[in-house]
């Protein structure tokens, strides 16, 4: 059946496209701004087909194998308005454009890639979405994403754990609620299912896309409570190659008891990355190093990390990517601290542990325009995940995930189908999660319907998902499920400045190995395996409108629930004193969410302000869900003076209600209820010399300016004020 | 241009807020709470011993069950294989320190069979017994109270002559 099925939604468009036959031209052009300066990465696109290109360092651009006829060419640019061009392009001849682009006073038309897995406008997607720039991440002074992400409005972090409008609480590292991809690609381990932050390599982030709704019907498990897809950087025309150093030091606590250490505690790192085009064969790679002393005893990291990244266009139409990033680090342990007059130092019985990993991912990427409308992606990964700890149990487990793909993106006038198969093999070997391994196959398609001159789209999609968990091969495995998850949305474009959306779609998440077979011992706590442990699954829908009113004003305001069914926590048996990860809790989020965007002075201020408001119960025992606070608020300043750029971020949520309340009545996290609101300020200031011809940038950050203590984990301090300074040098 | 004035009194507004506030404080250290005593151990030590720590419970162990983590009120740090004397204080690296308000009926030493006990009956041997000062054929009980530290909380370990052990 799932043959036909197959043979239905991929190869007979494949065959059909194939048949076509068609003559060619080429386009060839140069894209330059009001002052007739060229356009480096303005986005060319020929309406209605997949064929596009980009402009390179002097704003020129050449499209082959393009369709004789004529046709309509949208350029765009972020902070530019886009133009469309009507040209002809002559059988074997080369058509010629010069366009010139106006700086817009908004940045209306970003192009976003994941909520789809094509590129669509931020306006015309139905669902609630945020992107940050590796600009933003520079500026920040970011060493790890999940910072960076803790000013994105409606997202709460839980130490490191995420949570996108309430959909986690914490877990330490069993399961994650949103899927992370780069580069579209799924990244978690085959063990826990854990986002690594650490293995993120921020300097060759181009764009962080983030989808606020559950993804599941596009993304399969995990996606349940969001998409977060990290967009690497393209390579470029001329050789560079970036040297960048960054080194930082901690303040002292704010209260002098906390003050545990007698010197000053460093973090530094060292990036050095080059990338250049050799003919049709593009290369990026760089190497890091980072080590961070930490402000909180026994939380020292140092580490290691390598990327690479090639694409090689073996014709216009075909082309073979391939992505390895890989990292090894030592980190101390720190659970919680010692009691709140030691904040900063954890209990006698932790100093000293340790845990050590080496984690690496392979992305190999083929991507083939088989016809002017139709692409088809395979896409192929590996993940490897291995780590070890110095405790009495000498913890330890080594996992592989294996997952290929193959897509077809496939454009019809007023369609846009996306369909596909996944598959998916890991094995865990591991002294607490057993040896098991998990199967997994996928089935998936969507088709967005354009209407109405293209004000309405209509989006319909299902993805059939089975899941097979076991210790051995056996013809009644501990886990052997098979769910559906449809979606359906609509996003109505009122006039050119309101575009109003709808959406519902169901989610899930299959619990991992560490959820079904962990057998360990926390904090004197057995953790015993639950074999009987089954799928969680939500419901989730929004309304929401994209507002622009003037050019200076951005308004986007969302109104959003979650149905969630058999939620997996950790829960503690009264009787035999053991901890099992079950289906537990029937619970509902419902919220709101409110985010203006304005410019001010000629563009040179930029200010965004946040607000989400949750109602996140757990049904079953009639509390508020753990670890979710009712009131999160970013705001965000950004002033640019020509070289200069000086900013601030505020983030504020309130005081957390529900916490594990266990661990403070057992007496394991002593003052474990001692917790406050957030209330946090970042500040910000970076001159770009490259402006002066200097190529030399550097950037200065005060993270938590006013030395604010706050808790975001029961008994775990967040970090007090620091300060650092990068320079990035350009050769 | 008012959006502009009410933007700049809510930037000024947040950050003088945010300077005022410091969040979190260390709790005053509160005066010492627990008890504390000195284990004297007789003979011998046992050659299958992984672990020895005082383990104190709410309750006494009536059933398997009653051996649980809800049921401890106090777990020990460890207490080195072959001594004959050990002074434990109850607020000194204690595994779970015991809670103001709560009453210890039964504080054993209690010894691990097994590498890496849990708490579970069928990991632990029990090697010797507090009992009431009043009447040695009664095991003694602690109450905890806010602000008062016990001493002479002792027991004896004669691993020639174990006490009874609890049901299993």
């Amino acid at each position: 059946m799932s043959k036909k099925i197959f043979f239905l939604l991929i190869a007979i468009p494949v065959l059909v496209i194939s048949q076509q036959k068609r003559i060619y031209g080429i386009l060839e052009g140069q894209v330059l701004d009001e002052t007739n300066s060229p356009l480096i990465g303005a986005n060319i696109r020929i309406e209605n087909t997949l064929i596009g290109g980009a402009t390179n360092r002097k704003g020129m651009f050449r499209i082959i194998r393009i369709p004789a006829g004529k046709h309509l060419v949208r350029f765009s640019m972020v902070g530019y308005e886009t133009k469309l061009v009507e040209v002809e392009i002559k059988p074997n001849d080369t058509t010629f454009v010069l366009v010139k682009l106006n700086q817009t006073a908004i940045q209306t038309k970003e192009i976003f890639i994941s909520a789809s897995k094509y590129e669509q406008k931020i306006e015309e997607i139905p669902v609630s979405v945020h992107s940050m720039s590796s600009n933003e991440l520079s500026l920040r002074n970011t060493r790890r994403l999940d910072e960076a992400l803790r000013i994105v409005s409606g997202i709460n972090m839980t130490s490191d754990q995420i949570s996108i409008r309430g959909s986690s609480g914490y877990t330490r590292g069993a399961g994650s609620r949103v899927l992370l991809l780069i580069d579209g690609i799924p990244l978690y381990t085959g063990d826990t299912g854990d986002i690594i932050w650490q293995l993120i390599p921020i300097q060759e982030i181009d764009r962080v896309e983030v989808v606020k709704a559950a993804g599941s019907a596009l993304y399969g498990s995990q996606a349940i409570g969001g998409v977060i897809n990290i967009i690497t950087k393209d390579f470029s025309g001329k050789p560079i190659t970036y040297l960048k150093s960054q080194g930082g030091f901690y303040d002292k606590p704010y209260y002098s008891e906390w003050n545990w250490s007698p010197r000053t505690r460093f973090f530094n790192t060292l990036t050095v990355s080059h990338t250049r085009k050799i003919g049709d064969l593009g290369v990026s790679i760089s190497a890091s190093r980072f080590e961070d002393d930490s402000y909180k005893l026994n939380s020292y990291t140092k580490r290691y990390s390598f990327y690479f990244k090639s694409k090689y266009n073996i014709n216009p139409a075909n082309n073979v990517s391939l992505l390895f990033n890989g990292t090894t680090y030592k980190s101390g342990s720190y659970l919680y601290w010692k009691d709140s007059r030691n904040a900063l130092v954890p209990p006698e019985s932790q100093i000293g542990e340790w845990v050590k990993t080496e984690r690496f991912n392979v992305n190999l990427t083929y991507q083939s325009l088989i016809s002017t409308t139709a692409i088809i992606n395979f896409k192929n990964s590996w993940f490897h995940n291995n780590w070890w700890d110095n405790t009495d149990s000498h913890n330890s487990s080594k996992s592989e995930m294996i997952r290929s793909e193959i897509s077809l993106n496939y454009f019809l006038e007023n369609h846009k189908i996306v369909t596909g198969i996944e598959g998916s093999y890991a094995t865990v070997t591991s002294n607490i999660f057993s040896n098991p391994y998990a199967i997994g196959f996928a089935l998936f398609g969507q088709d967005e319907i354009t209407l109405f001159a293209n004000r309405l789209r209509f989006t319909g999609g299902i993805r059939i998902d089975y899941q097979n968990v076991d210790t051995t091969l056996s013809k009644n495995p501990v886990l052997s499920e098979l769910n559906f998850n449809p979606k359906v949305a609509v996003n109505f474009k009122a006039n050119e400045n309101l575009y109003i959306r709808a959406s519902i779609g169901r989610g899930y998440r299959a619990p991992t190995p560490s959820e079904l077979f962990s057998s360990t011992n926390v904090s004197g706590i057995r953790v015993i395996p639950n074999p009987d442990l089954k799928s969680e699954s939500n419901w989730n829908f929004e309304t929401g409108l994209n507002w622009s009113p003037v050019e200076i004003l951005k308004l986007d305001a969302a109104i959003f629930g979650n149905e969630l069914y058999n939620f997996i926590e950790p829960s503690i048996d009264p009787v035999t004193s053991y901890i099992q990860f079950k289906n537990i809790t029937r619970a509902r989020i419902l919220g709101y969410e409110i985010n203006l965007s304005s410019k001010f002075f000629g563009n040179s201020l930029q200010t965004n302000v946040g607000y989400t408001y949750l109602w996140a119960r757990d049904l079953k025992n009639n509390i508020f869900l753990k670890y979710r606070p009712r009131h999160l608020v970013v705001i965000n300043l950004h002033y640019k003076y020509e070289f200069i750029q000086t900013g601030v971020d505020f983030r504020y949520w309130n005081r957390i209600e529900t916490i594990d309340e266990d661990l403070v009545s057992l007496g394991i996290v002593k003052d474990g209820d001692l917790r406050d609101k957030v209330l946090i300020t970042d500040y910000h200031l970076s001159f770009d010399l490259v402006h002066l011809r200097v190529p030399l940038r550097i950037f200065f950050t005060i993270n938590n300016v006013f030395n604010y203590n706050y808790v975001e984990m029961i008994g775990n301090l967040g970090p007090i004020r620091s300060f650092s300074l990068s320079l990035e040098g350009i050769l | 241009m008012k959006f502009k004035i009410y933007s700049v009194f809510l930037i000024i507004f947040l950050l003088i807020y945010s300077g005022c506030e410091h969040g979190i404080a260390p709790r005053s250290e509160p005066p010492r709470t627990g008890f504390s005593g000195k284990i004297y151990f007789k003979n011998n030590w046992p050659n299958d011993i992984y672990q020895t720590r005082v383990v104190a419970f709410r309750e006494t162990i009536r059933t398997v069950a009653d051996f649980n983590i809800f049921n401890i009120g106090f777990i020990s740090d460890t207490i080195p294989y072959g001594v004959s004397e050990f002074t434990y204080e109850s607020d000194k690296n204690p595994l779970i320190e015991p809670v103001a308000g709560t009453t210890l009926k039964y504080i054993v030493v209690a010894q691990a069979i097994v590498p890496t006990p849990l708490p579970r009956r069928q990991d632990w041997r029990v090697a010797g017994i507090y009992y009431s000062s009043e009447d040695s054929t009664k095991y003694g009980s602690v109450t905890i109270e806010q602000g008062i530290f016990k001493r002479n909380i002792d027991i004896v370990v004669d691993f020639n002559n174990p006490p009874v052990q609890p049901p299993n």
